[in-house]
C-alpha cells in the first residue's frame, strides 16, 4: 500500500513553490496527526481546503514574484530599458499590422451577416468582368431562384444647390430594397419604399451621416424638407446611420457618397447592351454561394439564347462572388505579408530579450547558486525567472500597444485613401486579446532557452567556478540565437527589397503623358445646360477662360481623366459595314488641345481642331493599343468605324497617340477612342491647366476664371496631376513604407543582437584571451578569431534567410511589379548589408578582445 | 512589517471570520499551526473546520501583515516536536482583534436596541 503522506504531497503540488517551501511540512504534519486522530473524511477536506487556497495563493505568489522582479529590474536600469524597448518595438509592430488586419479583414462590414452578400457580374468571352445592363437586373429582380435579395446601384454627381453657390454632391441611385438587402436601418426618417422607385414618383432622397453632419448640423427637423439636386426639389426622406458606408467594388466606385437616390428614376440608359450597374445579391447563407452560382449560369444560358445580339461572341456566362473577400482581395495579400513579416520580427526581438536573459542569468549565476544551496528549490528559481519575463512583456507590450493605437490615426493622417476600410481601424476587444496573447506567446519564446539553462544551476559548479563563466551550453544557446536572428533579418529584408523594387518600378513605369505642372478639376454642369450643344459650349468657354489666367500655358478639357477613376467602357464596330468584328474600348470626349496639355505624342495623323465640331464629319483619334488591334499592319488613319450605340453613322480616324496609363502605372493601358466633345458631348468633364509655375497655387485663379462665366457651376475634386498619380500609387506605397519600417526594425534587432552576443562572449572569455596573450599570441591573432566566429554565424543566418526569402518572394510573386523572384540582385544586397551591420556588430567586441592586458585579466580571477 | 510602515488597526477591519478565529486562539498563548486547528473546532463545537493549506494562506498573511510573529520560545521539550512552528499574537495584531470586537459588540448593540436579538435568547 502506498504512503497517504507521499499522495497527500501529490496534492500539495496544487499549491505554489513558495507555499510549499514555506510551509508544506507543517501543513503534511497537520494533516498526519488529524489523520491519526480519527477526523472523519480527511481526504475530502483536504482536498477541499486545498481548491479553496490554491488560487489565491497563486494569485499572492504572483503578486510578490512579480513586485520582487520590479525591484530587481530597477536596480538594473539599462538591463530593463534594453529588454523592455526591444519587446515594445517587436510588440508594437505587430499588433499595428494585427490591427490593420483586424479592422481591413476580419472585422465584419457594418451589414447584416454580411458574408451572405456577393456582387453579381456577366462575365465577357474575354474572361473579363463587366457590369450589369437595367434590363437584366430586372431579369435578375423577377427570377430570383436561389438569389434572396437583388439590388442594382449605380454612382452619379448631382449639383446641390447651396445658398448662392452650386456644389457637386456624390450620389448612389440604388434599388429600393438595398437597404433592406444589407440589413440597415436609417438613423432618422425612414427608408426607399417600392413607390419611390418608380419613373415619374416624387423625387425624395436618403442623407449620409457625414453629409447631414457638416452640411445640416445634425439637424432632424431635415426629414420632410426638401433640397435642391439639379435644379429639382427632393424631399428629404431619412438620414443613413453614422457607420453605414459602401466599400467601392470596384474602381470606379466613388469612396464617399453624400445622397442616395432611388434607382428608376435615375437610369440614363435602359438598353440591355449598356451595362453600367453594380450589382449587390443576398444568399441564404455563405454555403449559398454556389448554387446561385449554377442559377446565374443557367440565366446567362438563357439570355444568351433570347438577346444573342446583346452577347456578341456567344461565351458570356453570369457568375456572383462573395463581396468581402473579392472587394479587399487585392490588400488582402500585402496585408498578410506583413503580417508575416511583423512576426518574424516579434521572434527577433524575442530572441534578443532571450540572448540579455542569459547573458545576465551568467551574470547572476553565483547569486543564484547561493540561494539554491540556501534551499530556494528549482521550482522557485524558474518562478522568480518568470517572474521576471512576465514584467519585462507587460511593460514592453504595454508600450507596444500605446504605439499601435498610434499607427492607425498616423495612417489616416497621411492618406486616408491609403487602404479601404482605414476608419474601421481601432482597438477593440480582439486587438486587446491579441496583446495579451503576445504577451504569453512572447514571454513562452524569450523565457524559455534561459528557464532551461537556470534549471540546470549545479550550485557547488557555480560556486567554486571562477567569476561566473558562462557555460559552454549557454554559448551554443546564444550562437543559435544569433543565427536565427540573422536568418529572420535576412528574410525580411530581402523581401522588402523586392517589394521596394517593385515600387521602384511602379513609380517609374509611363504613364503616357506628362504628370508635371498639370491642375486638374472635376466640372458637374447643373441641368440648366441640358446634355448637348450648351454644355460643350460652356467647357470652350471654361477652357477659354482658364487659358487666359496669367502662369497658364495650354488648357483643355476631356470626359474621363486619366487616374481620376472615370471611364467609360464601349465598343466600336470595325469597318466594313457588313463586319460584326467588334473592339471593346474607353471612349472619352476632348477639347482641340488636350494632347498638348498633357504632352501625349501624336504617333500619326493630326489632332483635333477648332473645325472638328457637331456639323463637320464625325472624327477619332485612336492610341496605339486600338491601332494595334484594328489591324497591326496597316495604319489606322483613314479606317471608318463605327459606335455600337449608333451604328448608321461611320467615323472617320484622323490620327493616332500614344497609349495612356488611364487607371493607373500597374494597369495596362486599355484601347481608347477620343472623339472631339462638340461630336461627343457631356455635362460632367474634366478641366486641365498646363502651368508655368506651381499648378496647386494656381487653383484658386483658375476657379475665379471659370466661375466668372458662371457661378453656379462647381469646380470640385482640385487636384495637380502629380496628387493623382501619387493616389494611384498610395496602396503600394503604404504597403512599402510599412515593409521598409520592419526592414529597418529587423536590421537594428539583428545588429544589437549580435553585438550583445559577441560582446558578452568576449567579456566571458577575457581570461581566455589573456593567456593567449601572455602565452604570445598577436592581438590581431585574435581580433581575427572573434571576426572568424561571427562571421560564421552570420554565414549560416545568410544563407538561411536568403533561401527561406526565396520561399517568401515566390509566394507573393504574383503582387509583385517589375522584378522577378529570381532577381540575384535583391539578394546579393540582402545579403551584403547584413554582413555590413554584422561586421560593425562583432568590430567593437574584437577590438576589446584584442586590447585586453594579460596581467589585468589573470588578476581579475 | 515595520512599525513606522504599519498602518492602524482599523485599516485591517473587517477581519474575515476565519482570521478573527486564528486570532481568538492564539490569545491565550502562542500555539502551532496543528494546536490552532485544534483550538477553533473545540471552541466551536466542530462548526468550523479549518484546514491546514487554509489555516496557513491565513498565517502567512499574518505575518507579513505583522498580526502575528513566528516565536523561538518553545515549551517542556518533553512535549513539544521539534519539527514545529509556533505562532505568537503580536501587539499589534492584539489591537486588531480588539478593534474588530469592538466593532462587531456597536454591532451587537444596534441589534439589542432594534430588538432583533435578546441577551439570552434561547
Amino acid at each position: 500500500m502506498s504512503d497517504p503522506g507521499r499522495r497527500f504531497r501529490w496534492l500539495m503540488w496544487l499549491l505554489p513553490a513558495s507555499f510549499r517551501e514555506d510551509h508544506g511540512r507543517e501543513i503534511l504534519q497537520a494533516w498526519r496527526e488529524d489523520a491519526r486522530e480519527g477526523q472523519h473524511r480527511v481526504w475530502t477536506a483536504a482536498l477541499l481546503d486545498t481548491l479553496r487556497s490554491a488560487p489565491r495563493e497563486h494569485a499572492a505568489a504572483w503578486m510578490r514574484d512579480c513586485r520582487f522582479a520590479a525591484r530587481r529590474l530597477r536596480r538594473t536600469p539599462g538591463f530593463a530599458a534594453a529588454a523592455i524597448l526591444t519587446l515594445a518595438l517587436g510588440t508594437g509592430a505587430t499588433a499595428s499590422v494585427f490591427s490593420l488586419v483586424n479592422g481591413i479583414l476580419l472585422r465584419p462590414l457594418r451589414w447584416r451577416s454580411p458574408d451572405a452578400v456577393g456582387l453579381v457580374w456577366p462575365v465577357q468571352p474575354s474572361g473579363d468582368r463587366t457590369w450589369v445592363s437595367y434590363p437584366e437586373l430586372d431579369d435578375l429582380r423577377r427570377d430570383r431562384s436561389s438569389l434572396r435579395w437583388v439590388a442594382g446601384l449605380t454612382d452619379l454627381r448631382v449639383h446641390f444647390a447651396d445658398g448662392g453657390t452650386g456644389q457637386e454632391l456624390q450620389a448612389l441611385a440604388v434599388s429600393h430594397d438595398l437597404f433592406e438587402l444589407l440589413g440597415v436601418a436609417p438613423l432618422v426618417g425612414r427608408s426607399f419604399l417600392r413607390e419611390d422607385d418608380r419613373t415619374g414618383a416624387a423625387n425624395v432622397a436618403l442623407l449620409s451621416y457625414d453629409f447631414w453632419r457638416t452640411r445640416f448640423g445634425r439637424d432632424e427637423g431635415i426629414v420632410g424638407r426638401s433640397i435642391r439636386l439639379n435644379d429639382r426639389d427632393y424631399a428629404v426622406a431619412g438620414v443613413l446611420p453614422a457607420g453605414f458606408s459602401m466599400l467601392p467594388p470596384t474602381s470606379v466606385f466613388p469612396d464617399r457618397v453624400d445622397v442616395w437616390l432611388p434607382l428608376e428614376p435615375h437610369l440614363t440608359a435602359r438598353d440591355r447592351t449598356i451595362r453600367f450597374l453594380h450589382v449587390l445579391a443576398r444568399v441564404d447563407s455563405p454555403a449559398s454561394f454556389a448554387p446561385a452560382a449554377d442559377d446565374l449560369r443557367a440565366y446567362g444560358d438563357r439570355a444568351r439564347r433570347d438577346y444573342p445580339s446583346a452577347y456578341p461572341g456567344g461565351a458570356w456566362t453570369f457568375t456572383i462572388v462573395p463581396f468581402a473577400s473579392d472587394v479587399l482581395s487585392s490588400t488582402r495579400t500585402p496585408l498578410y505579408l506583413l503580417f508575416g513579416l511583423v512576426l518574424l520580427v516579434l521572434v527577433m526581438a524575442c530572441a534578443n530579450v532571450a540572448n540579455l536573459l542569459l547573458a545576465r542569468g551568467a551574470r547572476r549565476q553565483h547569486e543564484l547558486a547561493v540561494c539554491t544551496a540556501l534551499g530556494a528549490g528549482p521550482a522557485r528559481l524558474a518562478g522568480e525567472l518568470l517572474a521576471e519575463a512576465l514584467v519585462l512583456s507587460i511593460c514592453g507590450t504595454a508600450i507596444g500597444t500605446a504605439i499601435a493605437m498610434a499607427v492607425p490615426p498616423l495612417l489616416r493622417a497621411l492618406d486616408p485613401g491609403a487602404l479601404p476600410r482605414l476608419s474601421d481601424v481601432r482597438l477593440d476587444l480582439r486587438v486587446a486579446g491579441f496583446a495579451l496573447l503576445l504577451i504569453g506567446l512572447s514571454v513562452a519564446i524569450f523565457a524559455a532557452a534561459p528557464l532551461v539553462e537556470r534549471l540546470r544551476i549545479a550550485p557547488a559548479a557555480a560556486m567554486g567556478g571562477r567569476s561566473g563563466g558562462r557555460t559552454r551550453r549557454a554559448a551554443r544557446v546564444g550562437s543559435a540565437l544569433v543565427v536565427v536572428q540573422t536568418t529572420l533579418a535576412t528574410t525580411v529584408i530581402i523581401t522588402t527589397l523586392f517589394v521596394g523594387e517593385s515600387f521602384v518600378q511602379l513609380d517609374r513605369a509611363p504613364l503616357g503623358f506628362n504628370a508635371d505642372h498639370l491642375l486638374t478639376a472635376r466640372m458637374t454642369l447643373s441641368p440648366k445646360y441640358p446634355h448637348g450643344l450648351e454644355a460643350a459650349r460652356f467647357f470652350d468657354s471654361a477652357v477659354e477662360a482658364a487659358r487666359q489666367v496669367p502662369g497658364v500655358s495650354h488648357a483643355a478639357a476631356i470626359s474621363q481623366l486619366p487616374l481620376s477613376g472615370a471611364m467609360l467602357a464601349s465598343t466600336f464596330l470595325v469597318d466594313p459595314a457588313s463586319s460584326e468584328r467588334r473592339i471593346d474600348a474607353d471612349l472619352r470626349g476632348i477639347t482641340a488641345d488636350y494632347f498638348t496639355v498633357v504632352g501625349s505624342p501624336l504617333l500619326e495623323g493630326r489632332f483635333f481642331s477648332a473645325q472638328d465640331v457637331e456639323t463637320s464629319p464625325d472624327v477619332a483619334i485612336v492610341d496605339a493599343a486600338f491601332a494595334r488591334r484594328l489591324s497591326p499592319d496597316r495604319s489606322a488613319v483613314g479606317r471608318r468605324i463605327r459606335w455600337f450605340r449608333r451604328p448608321d453613322r461611320e467615323i472617320e480616324i484622323v490620327g493616332v497617340v500614344g497609349s495612356i496609363r488611364h487607371r493607373g502605372p500597374s494597369d495596362p493601358p486599355r484601347e481608347t477612342v477620343y472623339r472631339p466633345h462638340r461630336q461627343q458631348p457631356r455635362t460632367t468633364m474634366f478641366v486641365a491647366a498646363r502651368t508655368i509655375g506651381d499648378p496647386a497655387s494656381m487653383a484658386s485663379s483658375v476657379r475665379a476664371a471659370i466661375a466668372a462665366i458662371d457661378p453656379l457651376q462647381p469646380f470640385a475634386d482640385v487636384m495637380t496631376m502629380e496628387q493623382r498619380a501619387a493616389r494611384a500609387v498610395s496602396r503600394a506605397r503604404t504597403s512599402l513604407m510599412l515593409a521598409g519600417v520592419l526592414a529597418a526594425i529587423a536590421l537594428a534587432l539583428a545588429l544589437v543582437g549580435l553585438y550583445g552576443v559577441l560582446s558578452f562572449g568576449v567579456a566571458q572569455r577575457l581570461r581566455e584571451f589573456g593567456v593567449r596573450v601572455a602565452l604570445g599570441a598577436h592581438p590581431r591573432a585574435i581580433r581575427s578569431m572573434i571576426v572568424r566566429e561571427g562571421a560564421l554565424l552570420t554565414a549560416c543566418g545568410t544563407a538561411l534567410g536568403a533561401a527561406a526569402a526565396f520561399v517568401v518572394v515566390t509566394t507573393i510573386r504574383s503582387s509583385l511589379y517589375g522584378t522577378h523572384v529570381d532577381d540575384v540582385r535583391q539578394y546579393a544586397i540582402g545579403v551584403v548589408l547584413i554582413f555590413l551591420c554584422s561586421a560593425l556588430a562583432y568590430w567593437l567586441p574584437a577590438r576589446r578582445a584584442s586590447a585586453v592586458d594579460p596581467l589585468t585579466s589573470l588578476r581579475a580571477d | 512589517m515595520s512599525q513606522k510602515g504599519r498602518r492602524a488597526p482599523d485599516a485591517h477591519l473587517p477581519l474575515t471570520p476565519m482570521v478573527l478565529h486564528v486570532l481568538l486562539a492564539l490569545a491565550d498563548g502562542d500555539k502551532h499551526g496543528y494546536a490552532i486547528i485544534k483550538e477553533v473546532r473545540r471552541r466551536t463545537n466542530g462548526e468550523v473546520e479549518l484546514g491546514a493549506s487554509s489555516l496557513y494562506s491565513v498565517l502567512r498573511r499574518l505575518l507579513s501583515d505583522g498580526l502575528v510573529n513566528e516565536t523561538d520560545e518553545r515549551p517542556d521539550p518533553a512535549l513539544d516536536d521539534e519539527r514545529r512552528r509556533y505562532y505568537r499574537l503580536s501587539r499589534f495584531g492584539r489591537d486588531v482583534a480588539i478593534a474588530e470586537l469592538r466593532r462587531l459588540d456597536s454591532l451587537l448593540h444596534q441589534a439589542r436596541a432594534k430588538r432583533l436579538v435578546f441577551d439570552h435568547q434561547p
